[in-house]
C-alpha cells in the first residue's frame, strides 16, 4: 500500500526525518513520537503538501509522476483545521465531493453520520474548534481513498464523536482503506489490531 | 467548482482592492462629466492604437495589473486557511486549466475589457497591426496568469525554484526587534519588494530631476512611498495578535508595545533617509529630510493604531490609506511638516493606548 524510498525532509539544512526504505501493507497504523519528532512533517509529505526528497508511493502512484491519481487516493485531515470563515461547510463539502469524485449518497451518509449536516449551512467563522475538526474529518473520508492520513484526529472531539470516528475507520478499513494516524491518545478497536510506528532519532521504525 | 474560487479568490480580490478600483473609476469617469469622459477614453484608446509609444505604456500598465492579480492569487493559496485548495490537484489537467482560466478571467476582466474595447477602436480606425497586438497581448496575459496559477496549485510537493536566504541580524532576538526579524525572515519577499520599489522610485526621481528637486515633489513621492509601505502594518498587527498573541498575557506596558512598532518603522525608513541625505542634501535642507522621515514613521504608526479599530477590514483599511494619502497631500501645502508629524504621533499614540485593550481578534472561534 505505502512505499517510501530514500525519503528525506530538511528545514534549513537540518534533517527532520529520513527514511531509507519502508513498505507498509494495508492496515491501520499509529504513528507515535515525541513532540517535534517529525510526525506531522512526515504525514504532510505523504499528503503531498510539502516538498521532500525521495519517493513516496501509495498503491504504486507517485505524486511526482501521477498527481491526479495520488491526490484522489490519499486523503488528509489536519490536526488543527483552518478554513476561510466566510465559506459554509456545504461549500467545502461540495468542493471536496467534486474534486474527490464522491457520490451524493456518500456525502449524505458521512454528513448524517458525523452530525455536521446540522450546521453545514452556517459560515465556518461561526464554528467552534470541535465543529471545524468534525468537518475536516468528514472531508477526509470523502471520495474513494486508499490511504487516509489523520493528524491528531481526537483533539477537540467529544466522546460521542470519537465513537463515530472509530466506527467510520472500522467501516473504511473493511472496505480496503488504510489509515496512518498520529495521536497521543488511542482509539480502541475491538476487532482490529493496528500496527505501531515510532518516529524517533530522525527516522521511523515499526514497533 | 468555479463557485468556490469565485468566493475565495475573485470575490476577495475585488473586496480587498475596492479602494483601488474606486480610485480608478473616479479617475476615469468621476473627474470629467458625462459624455466627455467617454470621449476622453475613446481618445486614449485611439492614442494607444495609433502610436507604438502609447501602446508600450498601455502594455506596461496591463502587465502591472496582471502581476497584481497573479501575486494576489499566489498569496491567497499559500495562506493556511486556503490549503484545502490543494485538492484542485485531483482534477485532470484540462478541467483544472478550465477552472483556473475562469478564475483568471474573473480577476483580469477590467484590463481585458479595456483591451478589447481598445482593439475595437483600433480596428475601426484601421490601426490593424496595433489592434491585433493588443488582442494577442491580452490573450497572452490570460494564458500566463492561468498557467502560473496551475503551476502554483500543483507545486506543493515540489522544491521551490528559488529559496531566498533568511537574514539573521542579531543572534539574540529581543522584543523590540521581533517585527524586524519577522520582516526579514517570514515576509522577506514582500519586505524586499517594497524596499526595492521604494528606493527605485526615489532613484528615478533624483535622476530625472537632478538639478531642480522641489520640496513639494519629494513630499508627494514620500507620501506615495508611505502608502506603498501600508501593507507592512497589516502583517505586523496580524503577527503581533495571532502569532505573538500570548504576549498579551505578559506584563509589558502598552506604551512599550507601541514603541516596538515605532522602532521598527524608524529602522525600516532608514534606507530612504540615508538615500535622501546622500543624494538630495544639496537641494533639500537636512531639516526637511528629517521631518519627512519623522512623518513616514508617524504615518505608519497611525496606520498601525487604526488597524486596532473594531471591525477593521482590508477594504476599510484601503480606504483609510487612500484617505490619509490625499489628506496629507492637502495638509502638506499649508502645514509645517514637523507639526503634521507631531499631530500624527499624538493621535496614533492616544488611539493605540485606547484601542489596544479593546481589540478582539476577528473571527475568533467560539468554544
Amino acid at each position: 500500500m505505502l512505499q517510501i524510498k530514500d525519503y528525506k525532509k530538511q528545514f534549513a539544512n537540518h534533517l527532520i526525518v529520513g527514511i531509507p526504505s519502508l513498505e507498509l501493507p494495508h492496515n491501520i497504523y499509529w504513528l507515535k513520537g515525541e513532540n517535534g519528532s517529525g510526525k506531522t512533517t512526515l504525514i504532510k509529505s505523504i499528503a503531498g503538501l510539502i516538498p521532500f526528497e525521495g519517493s513516496i508511493k501509495v498503491n504504486g502512484a507517485d505524486i511526482h509522476q501521477n498527481r491526479m491519481e495520488y491526490r484522489r487516493i490519499v486523503n488528509y485531515a489536519e490536526a488543527e483545521p483552518l478554513y476561510p470563515g466566510f465559506l459554509t461547510g456545504n461549500d467545502l463539502i461540495s468542493f471536496y465531493a467534486k474534486t474527490k469524485h464522491a457520490s451524493d449518497t456518500q456525502v449524505d451518509k458521512i454528513m448524517a453520520g458525523t452530525g455536521i449536516e446540522k450546521y453545514a449551512c452556517s459560515k465556518i467563522g461561526s464554528y467552534s474548534s470541535g465543529m471545524a475538526k468534525k468537518l475536516s474529518l468528514s472531508l477526509g473520508f470523502l471520495g474513494n481513498p486508499k490511504l487516509i492520513l489523520l493528524d491528531e484526529p481526537l483533539i477537540t472531539l467529544d466522546v460521542e464523536s470519537v465513537a463515530i470516528l472509530q466506527k467510520l475507520i472500522e467501516e473504511y478499513y473493511n472496505q480496503g482503506v488504510s489509515f496512518l494516524i498520529t495521536s497521543h491518545q488511542e482509539i480502541h478497536f475491538p476487532t482490529l489490531s493496528p500496527s505501531r510506528l515510532m518516529v524517533k532519532d530522525k527516522t521511523i521504525s515499526i514497533i | 467548482m468555479i463557485g468556490i474560487l469565485n468566493k475565495v479568490i475573485t470575490g476577495r480580490f475585488y473586496k480587498v482592492n475596492a479602494g483601488f478600483f474606486l480610485l480608478l473609476i473616479m479617475l476615469f469617469f468621476g473627474i470629467i462629466p458625462g459624455k466627455q469622459a467617454i470621449d476622453l477614453q475613446y481618445a486614449i484608446m485611439q492614442a494607444i492604437t495609433g502610436s507604438y509609444a502609447f501602446l508600450g505604456v498601455a502594455i506596461l500598465v496591463w502587465l502591472a495589473y496582471n502581476i497584481k492579480c497573479i501575486s494576489f492569487f499566489i498569496k491567497e493559496i499559500h495562506m493556511p486557511e486556503y490549503s484545502f485548495l490543494v485538492n484542485l490537484q485531483a482534477l485532470d489537467n484540462k478541467k483544472q486549466f478550465y477552472v483556473l482560466l475562469e478564475c483568471q478571467v474573473g480577476l483580469y476582466i477590467p484590463s481585458l475589457a479595456y483591451g478589447i474595447f481598445t482593439a475595437m477602436v483600433g480596428f475601426k480606425n484601421h490601426f490593424f497591426p496595433q489592434a491585433v497586438l493588443v488582442i494577442l497581448f491580452q490573450v497572452l496575459m490570460v494564458l500566463v496568469g492561468t498557467l502560473t496559477y496551475a503551476n502554483s496549485i500543483n507545486s506543493t510537493y515540489k522544491k521551490p525554484f528559488i529559496n531566498l536566504p533568511s537574514f539573521n541580524l542579531f543572534s539574540k532576538k529581543s522584543y523590540p526587534f521581533y517585527l524586524l526579524h519577522y520582516s526579514l525572515q517570514n515576509k522577506k519577499g514582500t519586505f524586499i519588494g517594497i524596499k526595492f520599489f521604494s528606493l527605485l522610485l526615489l532613484q528615478a526621481m533624483v535622476a530625472a530631476n537632478a538639478d531642480k528637486l522641489s520640496k513639494e515633489a519629494i513630499c508627494v513621492l514620500i507620501m506615495f512611498l508611505i502608502s506603498a509601505h501600508s501593507l507592512l502594518p497589516v502583517s505586523y498587527v496580524s503577527f503581533m495578535e495571532y502569532e505573538l498573541g500570548f504576549l498579551r498575557n505578559m506584563p509589558i506596558p502598552t506604551l512599550k508595545r507601541f514603541s516596538a512598532f515605532v522602532l521598527t518603522y524608524a529602522l525600516i525608513f532608514l534606507p530612504e533617509l540615508l538615500f535622501l541625505i546622500w543624494n538630495a542634501h544639496q537641494v533639500l535642507p537636512l531639516q526637511i529630510i528629517l521631518s519627512l522621515y519623522a512623518l513616514a514613521i508617524t504615518q505608519m504608526c497611525l496606520y498601525t493604531s487604526l488597524l486596532y479599530l473594531k471591525g477593521m477590514k482590508s477594504e476599510r483599511y484601503t480606504f483609510i490609506v487612500f484617505g490619509l494619502f490625499f489628506l496629507s497631500l492637502l495638509l502638506l501645502a499649508s502645514t509645517n511638516l514637523w507639526a503634521l508629524a507631531a499631530i500624527e504621533a499624538i493621535v496614533s499614540t492616544v488611539l493605540y493606548l485606547y484601542l489596544y485593550n479593546q481589540f478582539e481578534l476577528p473571527g475568533e472561534k467560539k468554544e
